[in-house]
């Protein structure tokens, strides 16, 4: 979304330019999504690793237009169905830069090399203090 | 082939900095994960997988992204960490 920079310098946006911004926005998260699979490799290989973050810091820089262009847009025109799939998506971003690929494989070897513990779903229910299911 | 879940100790804490109608709706998540595999994106050998949903509790929508890693043999999923964001 590099022409996000032209914004600033344009008259209030109407609602269907709007629209297609947000098309282009959410086209580009899709395009991202495609790749996925990347994201955390769990093996530690180097060149994984550099893909991988340059996977996740490619989410942040995504992220980082499509808040701006929700402020542009302004909140008379955010409860469109499309922009809430917008706000998804940046919620989306902004979960994996809060679980970096580091910090994934991490917790792999650590679950691997067996010196955490691993739970059941029932296991977690009761750590949390949940009412067992069935 | 049946599919077992385990969640690891970093997963189980960050269900633990959760509220509880949110913790309920993740393990909910997990066990549809169990009884419907199918859902469970496709991975490639030793990556982890990303399985994200959107969650409305308490009138608010939340964003939930699961990083999983499932076993060679197709019968372990382990739940690597769970994040949760307001959308």
């Amino acid at each position: 979304m590099h022409t996000l920079e032209l914004l600033p310098n344009l008259p209030e946006l109407t609602v269907e330019e709007s629209q297609r911004w947000v098309s282009a926005a959410l086209a580009e998260a899709h395009a991202l999504r495609q790749h996925d699979g990347r994201l955390y490799p769990l093996n530690g290989d180097a060149k994984q690793m550099a893909t991988a973050n340059g996977l996740h810091a490619a989410w942040q820089r995504w992220a980082d237009d499509a808040e701006d262009l929700l402020t542009r847009i302004g909140e008379h025109q955010a409860q469109r169905e499309s922009h809430k799939e917008l706000r998804l998506a940046i919620g989306y971003a902004r979960c994996l830069n809060q679980l970096p690929a580091e910090e994934a494989l991490r917790r792999h070897r650590s679950v691997n090399s067996g010196e955490a513990a691993a739970f059941s779903i029932q296991e977690a229910r009761r750590e949390l203090g949940l009412t067992p299911l069935g | 082939m049946s599919l077992a879940l385990h969640l690891s100790a970093d997963a189980l804490a960050d269900l633990r900095a959760l509220d509880t109608p949110l913790q309920e709706q993740i393990l909910d998540e997990l066990e549809h994960l169990l009884s419907a595999p199918e859902s469970i994106p496709a991975s490639l050998p030793e990556w982890g997988i990303i399985h994200a949903f959107a969650r409305e509790v308490g009138g608010e929508l939340y964003l939930v992204a699961m990083t999983l890693h499932l076993g060679a043999t197709g019968e372990l999923l382990t739940v690597l960490g769970v994040r949760l964001l307001p959308a």
